[in-house]
Formats: C-alpha cells, sequence, structure tokens
C-alpha cells in the first residue's frame, strides 16, 4: 500500500466523523432551500390559494423545526476546527455574521411558532400582532439574506485557510491524538 | 466555483428546485377555497318589492353585491377560543344583542304586522343595523327559505365589524359594505397561531383597518333617516343625528372619536381628562362599546335579564353570562354619570307668591346631543324639588310614578315626537307609519346647556329656610311603548344621571351661583 493510502486508512476514524460534519451542512442546505421556499411561497402567494399555501406553511414549519437541531450539531462540529483553520479578518466577520444570522433566522421563527406548538398542547397564548408581524417581517428578511451569506462564506472559504497544519483532518487528528503521539 | 461550494450547492439547489416543483404543482393542482357567495336569484323565494337592492330599503351591501352562505359567516363563538377577553367584552354590550333583545324583536314583529303585505321585506330597513348577518344570508324575507345561523341571531358579531370596507356616515341607514367576497379563514387554527398574518388581515384588511377606528364607521348606523321607503314621511326625516351631532362637536375638531369614549378601558377617566381639555387617546381599545342602555345590563331583574337580551349567547354559559353582565351594569353606570351635570343658578322663592327657580342642564361628557339616538323613546326629564325648614315638599315638578312609569304632566322633557299623519304622537316606535318628526324639547348639544326657567308658586305657609333640589332622570323607553310591544306592566326604572341641592337661606333671600 503506498504511504499515501497507509495515510488515508489510518485517518479513516477521523474522515468519518468529517463526514458527518459534511452529511450535516448538505442536508442543512437542503431544509434551508425547503424551508426558504415553502415560506417565500406561502408569504407571496398565500392568499391566491389557501389550501396549497396551508400545506407549505406546515411544511415550513416542521422542516424549520427540524433544522434546529440539525442547525445546532453542525456548528458544534464545524465550529471549532473552523476556527482554527481560518485566518481572522473579512472571512472571519462574514462567518460570525452568517452564523448569527442563521442563528436569527432560526430563533425568530421558533418564537412565531410558539403559538402552534402551544395549541397542539391546548393552550392558547399568542403575543400581540405587531410584536409578531415585527418578528415575521424580520424574520423574512433574513432568511432571504441567508443564501448569499452562506454562498460568500463558501465561495471565500478556500482564500482564507490557514497555511499547514490548516485542513480540518490535521485539527481533527490534534485533537483526537494524545500529546506527543504522532502519526506517519 | 471551488470544490466544496459545488459540493454544498449542490443539495441547496436540488431541494429548491424539488420544493419549487412541489408548491407549484400544489398551487395548481390544490382546490381554490369553496366560494362564499350566492348570488340573490340563487335564495328561493327572496322578494324584491321595491326594486334590484335586494338590501332596500336597509342602505347595507355586500362587496359582489352577493349574498353570503349561511356556513361561511362565522360566529362569535367561535372567536372566543383565541380572543376570549374581546368576546366577553363583546358578550355583554347591546352590539351582541342588537338582534335578539326582546324589545327590539317585538318592535320588529310589531312593525311588520302594521305593513302586512311588504312588512317581512321593509323591516330590511332596521335590520342592516340590527342583523347585518342574516341580511347578508338573505334570510330578511317573507318566506324564510334561508335558515339563521348562530352568527346571524349575534346582531353586530365580529365578523360584521372585522369585514367593513366601506361606510357612508352621512347617508346612514346602515350605509356599509361587507366583503367576505375573498373568505376569511381557509386555514387550521393551529396554523392560524403559527402565522396570524392573513388573519389579521382577513379581519383587518387595509380598508376595514383604515376606516374601524374613525367615528365615520359608527355613523354608518348612528345615522337614521326616515324617507317614504321605510316610514310616511314626505321627503327625508332624520332621525337620529348622532354622527352629525358628532362631527359638528368640540370632540371631532379635537380628533377623539367615538371609539376613543366608547371602546376605552376606563372612559371615565379619559372623559374626566377631556373636560379638563386634555385629549390623551387610548392605545388600547376595549369592545365592550359603554353605551346609555342601563336596562339591558341590570343584573338585578333576574331570568327577566335573558328574556330581554334574547337568550344566552352561544359561547356562554348563564352564570358567566351574568357574571360579565355585572361588569357591564357598573361601566354604564359609570359612563352614564360622565355625562351631565345639573346646576341650580337662580333662586328666588316667596311664599304665598310665584318665585322664580333657573336650572342649567350641562353636557359636559357626551361628544354628542344628550339624549341621543333613539329619541322617540330614550328620553331624559328634569326633576325640581323644593322643599321647606320643615322638609316638607312645597313644590315638586317631574315627579315620576314608579307604580305607572309615567312622568307627571307638564314636566321638562327632552324627547322626540313621531307623529302620524292625522297628527297624532306616536308612542311605540312605529316606524312605518311615522309621516312627521319633532322635538317635545331640543337635545342639548356636546358641551352646551340648556336653562330651565321655572315659575314655582310656593304655599303661603312654607317656611324658609328652602332647600331647591335639581335631578337629571334618564329612561330607555316610555311606559307606552312599553306596555304596546312588550306587553308588559313591567315598569322600567328611571336613571339618575345628575343631581344637586341648593340651599336657600331664607324665604326672600335670592340665592344664585
Amino acid at each position: 500500500m503506498p504511504a499515501n493510502d497507509t495515510k488515508r486508512a489510518n485517518r479513516s476514524p477521523n474522515l468519518l466523523i468529517l463526514f458527518h460534519e459534511y452529511t450535516q451542512a448538505r442536508w442543512l442546505m437542503a431544509l434551508m432551500a425547503v424551508s426558504l421556499v415553502s415560506g417565500a411561497y406561502y408569504y407571496y402567494f398565500g392568499p391566491a390559494n389557501w389550501n396549497s399555501a396551508q400545506l407549505a406553511l406546515g411544511a415550513h414549519l416542521l422542516v424549520g423545526s427540524l433544522s434546529l437541531p440539525l442547525f445546532v450539531a453542525y456548528v458544534r462540529n464545524h465550529l471549532p476546527w473552523g476556527l482554527k483553520a481560518s485566518r481572522p479578518g473579512p472571512f472571519r466577520k462574514l462567518a460570525w455574521s452568517l452564523l448569527l444570522l442563521f442563528v436569527f433566522v432560526l430563533l425568530s421563527g421558533l418564537v412565531n411558532a410558539t403559538p402552534f406548538f402551544l395549541y397542539l398542547f391546548g393552550i392558547i397564548w399568542f403575543p400581540d400582532f405587531e410584536t409578531f408581524d415585527r418578528i415575521a417581517t424580520l424574520h423574512l428578511a433574513s432568511a432571504l439574506a441567508l443564501p448569499l451569506l452562506v454562498f460568500g462564506h463558501l465561495s471565500l472559504r478556500a482564500r482564507a485557510r490557514l497555511p499547514e497544519p490548516s485542513d480540518a483532518a490535521e485539527y481533527l487528528e490534534q485533537k483526537i491524538l494524545s500529546p506527543g503521539e504522532t502519526r506517519v | 466555483m471551488n470544490r466544496k461550494l459545488k459540493r454544498h450547492l449542490l443539495p441547496l439547489s436540488i431541494a429548491a428546485l424539488a420544493t419549487s416543483a412541489a408548491v407549484a404543482a400544489l398551487h395548481y393542482l390544490a382546490p381554490p377555497p369553496e366560494d362564499v357567495s350566492v348570488a340573490i336569484d340563487e335564495v328561493p323565494y327572496y322578494k324584491l318589492p321595491w326594486n334590484d337592492d335586494p338590501f332596500f330599503p336597509g342602505n347595507m351591501k355586500t362587496a359582489d353585491g352577493k349574498f353570503i352562505k349561511p356556513e361561511k359567516l362565522p360566529s362569535a363563538a367561535s372567536c372566543v377560543k383565541c380572543h376570549v377577553e374581546q368576546f366577553e367584552e363583546w358578550a355583554a354590550s347591546l352590539h351582541s344583542v342588537s338582534g335578539r333583545d326582546a324589545v327590539y324583536d317585538k318592535t320588529i314583529e310589531y312593525n311588520e304586522h302594521f305593513d302586512g303585505k311588504t312588512g317581512e321585506e321593509r323591516i330590511r330597513f332596521c335590520e342592516a343595523c340590527h342583523e347585518p348577518g342574516e341580511m347578508a344570508i338573505g334570510a330578511v324575507n317573507k318566506v324564510k327559505s334561508v335558515l339563521p345561523t348562530d352568527a346571524t341571531t349575534e346582531g353586530l358579531t365580529c365578523v360584521v365589524c372585522h369585514a367593513v370596507t366601506e361606510a357612508h356616515p352621512e347617508t346612514g341607514n346602515g350605509a356599509f359594505t361587507i366583503d367576505l367576497s375573498g373568505g376569511r379563514d381557509h386555514m387550521h387554527n393551529a396554523l392560524i397561531m403559527a402565522s396570524p398574518r392573513d388573519h389579521a388581515r382577513a379581519f383587518g384588511a387595509r380598508a376595514t383597518k383604515a376606516l374601524i377606528t374613525k367615528s365615520d364607521f359608527c355613523g354608518a348606523c348612528h345615522t337614521e333617516q326616515y324617507h317614504p321607503g321605510n316610514s310616511k314621511v314626505q321627503g327625508v326625516a332624520s332621525v337620529q343625528t348622532t354622527y352629525k351631532e358628532w362631527k359638528e362637536s368640540w370632540y371631532a375638531e379635537q380628533g377623539v372619536t367615538c371609539q376613543d369614549c366608547h371602546m376605552n378601558y376606563d372612559p371615565v377617566a379619559f372623559i374626566d381628562q377631556l373636560k379638563q381639555d386634555k385629549v390623551e387617546r387610548p392605545g388600547k381599545y376595549s369592545h365592550a362599546f359603554a353605551g346609555a342602555n342601563y336596562l339591558l345590563t341590570e343584573t338585578d331583574l333576574g331570568s327577566n335579564i335573558f328574556f330581554l337580551r334574547g337568550g344566552v349567547l352561544p359561547g356562554l354559559t348563564g352564570e358567566r353570562y351574568v357574571q360579565i353582565l355585572e361588569k357591564q351594569k357598573r361601566l354604564t353606570h359609570d359612563f352614564l354619570r360622565t355625562a351631565a351635570e345639573v346646576e341650580v343658578r337662580q333662586a328666588e322663592l316667596k311664599p304665598g307668591a310665584e318665585g322664580r327657580v333657573q336650572v342649567a342642564v350641562k353636557n359636559v361628557g357626551a361628544g354628542h346631543n344628550l339624549p341621543t339616538g333613539v329619541g322617540d323613546q330614550k328620553h331624559m326629564w328634569l326633576e325640581l324639588v323644593v322643599e321647606d325648614a320643615a322638609g316638607r315638599e312645597v313644590y315638586h315638578s317631574g315627579a315620576f310614578d314608579e307604580e305607572k312609569g309615567r312622568i307627571a304632566p307638564g314636566s321638562v322633557v327632552w324627547a322626540e315626537r313621531f307623529i302620524d299623519r292625522q297628527g297624532k304622537r306616536i308612542m311605540d316606535h312605529l316606524t312605518f307609519n311615522t309621516a312627521r318628526v319633532d322635538f317635545i324639547r331640543p337635545f342639548i348639544p356636546a358641551r352646551e346647556e340648556d336653562v330651565i326657567d321655572y315659575a314655582v308658586a310656593l304655599p303661603k305657609d312654607a317656611q324658609g329656610p328652602f332647600k331647591v333640589k335639581a335631578r337629571l332622570w334618564y329612561r330607555v323607553a316610555f311606559q307606552e311603548f312599553v306596555v304596546q310591544i312588550l306587553k308588559t306592566t313591567l315598569v322600567i326604572p328611571p336613571f339618575l344621571l345628575a343631581e344637586t341641592e341648593l340651599p336657600v337661606h331664607t324665604d326672600r333671600e335670592v340665592a344664585s351661583r
């Protein structure tokens, strides 16, 4: 087995973790797309056909709810090595903005969906309409901005990488291997 | 494009495209919500005796000119699940029973019978304001081919006000337009909780929202005009001018609307600050519609209150109804007491001779005339009593006979008169027979006063010092009306609006303020 292949084989448990994070990211992208399209459809075209609009809203709530734990898991995996692997500067700022915007979109959605979940448990509670409306407007605006930031983040990440050792596998190695232990 | 970007954009693009395709398919394949309207000619046997307007002689309209399917008119009982506070405020108000209260119901029957041929259709004039739901489904007709629903028995139910898009306060007689043509809630309640935007838009459409906070909205019904289509009046006679009275008042100049007082959570405090020329409009409005009908909140009447209010409203228990009526009763009483003040300005009393007492009745708190509304019934009178040193009543004007429910002849009474073609006064609100309307004594405009001079003849043996007592009374109906319409001897108690007392220390003293 060539030396390179041995190195890859030895890294397999680490790569599995990386692969896991990578899958999470792809799923998150997919859920984000579904949420965005269903939400935008409901918002802009709902009154044209309520029967389809309410299905779209239902899908939006379901997918948005699933996104939240997935987002938390993904950030938990991604943030530590991402911070180590990137150089400080505009990219970092963009990354933090993306994170904050994502958190805001999810939390604002969750806040506005709270009366829905409470209703399912037989509890009637809702904030005044003006509050809801402000949050909903911000939720929509930030959700529309989100893909742009994602695009920027993914486009710039290669340029923002630190020199060796900066790749994720290296980081994971450092994290998993005991101090002083090195791989050949 | 870098590799990572491509890899991440792929699921994003696939999901976006798949979802777009799915919603597009749904949009075109899902059946649209059912139409809420019914063409006029689809309601069997609906009679149009005068013209093509299905609501004539009432002035109400629907946006598409059609009737609304009864099942598409939501009852307030369906709103109570989430809007308990607003529902209970409204339920205790007069608006919730505008179509079902016994007094109105019997008056309608009476008028219907008077006009035997087209009575059932002519009462569309009354129903436009009192039961717009029933009007909107095409149920106000001789042949009842459309059955009433809960919503249609709830008078000015939630959907009526929250679907109005147009109002003509100068025209009145229910000159508003209900727009249910686009339908209302089509989503499951849980989803409305997640996104109330469209629910709010539906019940507070831009046109509705712009209108619902203005006095113009109220004026559509609080302006009533008689004309040959609804009475025997030649030309037009103004019967209720509450909107116009407000429009010409200080309150309109200051931008104080009907809602500011009548939908205020603390109308007494609000009116008190208005009395000091301060205008701080409320930020939140109540649905209690504080008003002047103290009879229909009188819980001391026991079960009679249920009779008078036409039973218990859908969505309420009898016990809860009484509880909220108790609250409304206090609100009504406090509210009424803000309206007027009486002042004995001068008293010149001489035993054995004719003296003089001057009393001013001031409209200090109402943003319209005092009284206002259905003026042939809602009336006000002044009671003046002079007592001598021994506490003996030596003069009495405006006495009320509690047994017979009548005011003594010669009293100072503020009331409107309906007069028939023979010149006879109509005491039982027989609108369809009214040929002329005038006043016994004109009502007192907002922030104005009416000064009454009494010639007071005291007996020779009357000994000073005297006490001059003035009381301003209000009553929602004349006894003749109660007997004729309700077929009962029940005496409607009067309500004391204001009172004052002036001691006159010696029998020759001229007391003045």
